[in-house]
């Protein structure tokens, strides 16, 4: 480093002495740019410039990566006013003129001047002459050298010594250019690292899952917060502990199995659902994948455990089976239909039910259970249950396989996904024939009722208004016999006779259809009543009044039998009387009782050997008013039997009669044993 | 028989031939010397307590010994006759036989439950009918104890 060079005589000496002085300098330059620091360098460089080319003063600077020009040296006999006290000063490459060194940049040549002017980099100051030299690098400008105020005028050789000194310098500002560079980036690099590390962290502690490193003996090394937060433990306590101390013990044996494995290298990860104790004893389900970290020799040297909570999957997973299960097992048909109505799913009832295995109803329409009067109906109720969210306890009509219709209560109910959209349709049916049926013969029973109502009335009516009139016809045809007897001959008589006559049977008749209404309106009070006895001693009473008749009755132990005595007692005495009547012509009448139990009901009948009757007319005996015989042959009201059908009706049971003309007849009747 | 000319049976029948035949029974065992007939309810009551203010008919009076009274009857039923006359202090004392074609059992119960003396169905055979009319004379007119006597 030496700074007195004295001045070099001319010619080959003077060669000699030049290229030992440019070698010197290239040494030297070496020299600053590896021992000298990146502060002081451009400095020292300048030191070494400005005596090799006699000049007052200089400046030395580079282009950055942006290409602006900056200039970290200014040097020589700088007046101190001019003195910059900032170190680098800039000169951003979109802000510069047409100055000598810009031009000498962008031209990349040397531009000389030897006139005054204040072409100075940065300096206001008037210069005498100057030189403005790019440094070029394989061809690219990377630097300048400006020098000005040699006490001569620059020449040519000037340039060239500068150009040597610059192509010197070149190589090792671009080195350490590079290097600046290359040390910046690695700052960023390493700024990276740790900027992604910290990321990393956080990832890791504010994961939604539970992470965790584990050592190969199955110690915790390291846990975030929600690993802690699923197990219970603090991250403090679960260094203490081992995998083995918190998994459940029937989970124990998979685990270490999979832990094994990935030790030996037979699987480089596993992911299974097991149970975790937590610190207060619950079980909590965990979906756990284990992976391990191997060391460059290939020995594991930690695992990583990442865990999810999927207790609450786990309770929905049981809830669906458990609702499944309860879908499929349900008393009642369920179908679940798609929302234009084709049917997803049916369960077990709802085979059985519509006669349809669950394949051949999947993927069709749910009309092929409806039936086509209710089609429209149908989808009606699907629109309000997609609207209103469900359908409840609405008649309908089903059809099974065979197209046999049912009718039934409809509930529907919208399922919807997890965003709240209407989903399918699940629709139960629930089978109300017999309610139906019910229902047609409580409506039955209720005309019924409204007739026998409107019977009691014209029969009371019958009661008052034709009864007045008889008892006219009669009693003034009396009066005629007894105040006009002198005067009237025995045919006159006679034919009065015939009025009165006619007058009382229709008195009966009207007394005997009263008695029929009175039947329908009466309480039954039922009580148990013997049979055998009702029936003997019904006989004995109507026996006294045919006591000329010969008949013989036969009383087969029937069993005992349940009904209002009153009533009961009237069948037998019509019974009775229609068989003691219609054998009036046999030289013996035998009358038989007897019956017997069947099921749940007893069965009596009363059997004669009189005029018998014709099957053909069978069906007529019961009827109101229907006699099988003449007036002449029997006389009657023909109303016995309608009254006899009407208290067996009342009691429940049947009646029903099988006959020959001439062969005798048979009366049945049945009484429920229970009510 | 004096004591019969003493006696007053007020009949309340709208059928007049049941009337006539009714009458001609009570005649013929001189049982109606003072039979009044009415042929309805509204006759039956007007006779009983006067036109709506208290001036009695000349019928109300102390011999008053029956009232033989038919349920369907127009303007005001037997039932509600019957009901007056047994509410009220002045002719509550005065046997009502109810007679009527209907033996319909609510009838009767309800004939009963308000007081009636007897209830009897008339039965069409005039011969019956006179035989009744005839008893029921003899028993309330003659053997049955009247307190105003």
């Amino acid at each position: 480093m030496s700074e007195n060079k004295t001045k070099d005589p001319p010619g080959l000496a003077d060669k000699l002495r030049r290229s030992e002085k440019e070698i010197t300098l290239r040494n030297e330059s070496a020299d600053v740019f590896l021992t000298i620091p990146d502060d002081e360098m451009y400095n020292e460089v300048l030191k070494l410039v400005l005596p090799a080319t006699e000049s007052a003063f200089g400046a030395f600077g580079y282009l950055d990566e942006n290409g602006d020009l900056v200039v970290p040296s200014m040097a020589g006999h700088i007046p101190s006013k001019y003195q910059v006290q900032k170190k680098n000063i800039s000169f951003p490459r979109d802000a510069w003129g047409d100055n000598s060194w810009c031009r000498a940049i962008r031209e990349r040549k040397a531009i000389y001047s030897n006139e005054p002017s204040t072409n100075m980099l940065g300096h206001h100051i008037t210069n005498q002459r100057h030189i403005s030299l790019p440094i070029l690098f394989r061809g690219e400008v990377i630097g300048l050298f400006q020098i000005a105020n040699k006490e001569t005028d620059y020449n040519e050789a000037d340039i060239q010594r500068l150009e040597i000194i610059a192509g010197f310098v070149a190589p090792e500002l671009n080195a350490r250019l590079q290097k600046e560079r290359y040390e910046e980036q690695g700052q960023v690099a390493e700024e990276n690292i740790r900027d992604r590390e910290a990321k990393f962290r956080s990832i890791f502690e504010q994961a939604a899952i539970g992470i965790a490193r584990m050592g190969v003996d199955g110690r915790w090394l390291e846990v975030n917060q929600r690993f802690s937060d699923i197990v219970g433990y603090t991250p403090q306590e679960l260094m203490e502990l081992t995998f083995r101390d918190i998994t459940h013990p029937d989970d124990l044996k998979n685990d270490l199995e999979y832990v094994r494995r990935l030790i030996s290298g037979e699987i480089d990860n596993y992911t299974m659902e097991k149970r975790y104790i937590r610190k207060d004893g619950s079980e909590i389900w965990i979906n756990v994948t284990g992976s391990g970290v191997r060391k460059p020799s290939g020995e594991p040297e930690y695992f990583i455990t990442t865990v999810e909570d999927i207790s609450e999957k786990k309770r929905a997973q049981t809830e669906l089976i458990q609702m499944s299960k309860v879908f499929m097992d349900g008393r009642n048909p369920i179908i679940i239909e798609d929302l234009s109505g084709n049917v997803l799913r049916i369960n077990q009832e709802a085979e059985r039910f519509y006669g349809f295995t669950s394949d051949e109803l999947v993927g069709r329409p749910i009309t092929a259970i409806v039936a086509p009067e209710r089609h429209e109906q149908n989808w009606e109720l699907r629109e309000q249950c997609i609207r209103g969210g469900a359908v409840r306890n609405v008649e309908g009509i089903s059809r099974d396989k065979s197209g046999r219709k049912i009718p039934v209560l409809q509930t529907l109910s919208l399922l919807k996904d997890e965003m709240g959209n209407p989903e399918a349709i699940a629709s139960m049916a629930q089978d109300i024939t017999e309610l139906k049926l019910a229902e047609e013969q409580t409506q039955r029973v209720a005309v019924v009722e409204a007739a026998n109502r409107e019977l009691e009335t014209f029969s009371y009516s019958i009661s008052h208004d034709l009864r007045a009139p008889l008892r006219a016809i009669d009693g003034y045809s009396r009066i005629i016999v007894e105040d006009y007897r002198d005067r009237l001959d025995d045919e006159g008589k006679r034919l009065l006779d015939v009025v009165s006559d006619n007058a009382r049977k229709m008195g009966e008749l009207i007394n005997d259809i009263l008695e029929l209404s009175r039947l329908s309106r009466q309480q039954l009070t039922p009580s148990v009543i013997d049979m055998k006895i009702l029936a003997q001693s019904t006989f004995e009473e109507l026996r006294a009044a045919a006591p000329e008749q010969k008949i013989v009755l036969k009383v087969e132990n029937p069993p005992p039998a349940r009904g209002d005595r009153v009533l009961i007692q009237q069948v037998m005495s019509n019974l009775l009387a229609n068989a003691i009547k219609f054998t009036g012509n046999k030289a013996t009448a035998v009358i038989e009782v007897g019956g017997h139990r069947e099921n749940s009901e007893c069965i009596y009948y009363v059997r004669d050997n009189g005029a018998g009757f014709d099957m053909q007319y069978a069906d007529k005996l019961f009827g109101m008013f229907q006699r099988l015989h003449s007036e002449e042959e029997f006389e009657g009201t023909g109303i016995g039997l309608s009254i006899v059908q009407r208290i067996i009706h009342r009691h429940g049971g049947r009646v029903w009669a099988e006959g020959k003309v001439d062969k005798g007849a048979t009366f049945y009747f049945t009484l429920p044993t229970e009510r | 028989m004096n004591e019969l000319n003493k006696i007053e049976v007020l009949l309340v029948e709208d059928n007049p031939n049941d009337a006539e035949l009714a009458l001609r029974s009570l005649k013929k065992h001189n049982l109606a010397n003072y039979v009044h007939w009415v042929k309805d309810g509204a006759e039956a009551l007007e006779c009983l307590f006067g036109n709506g203010a208290d001036t009695p008919l000349p019928c109300i009076n102390d011999y008053m010994k029956l009232i033989l009274l038919d349920l369907k009857l127009p303007k005001v039923n037997g039932m509600e006759v019957l009901q007056k006359v047994k509410s009220d202090p002045k002719t509550s004392s005065i046997p009502v036989v109810v007679m009527t074609s209907s033996n319909d059992d609510r009838d009767v119960e309800e004939c009963y439950k308000l007081g009636a003396n007897s209830y009897i169905t008339k039965p069409v055979e005039f011969e019956k009918f006179a035989r009744i009319v005839a008893d029921l004379g003899l028993y309330w007119l003659i053997l049955n104890e009247n307190p105003h006597e």
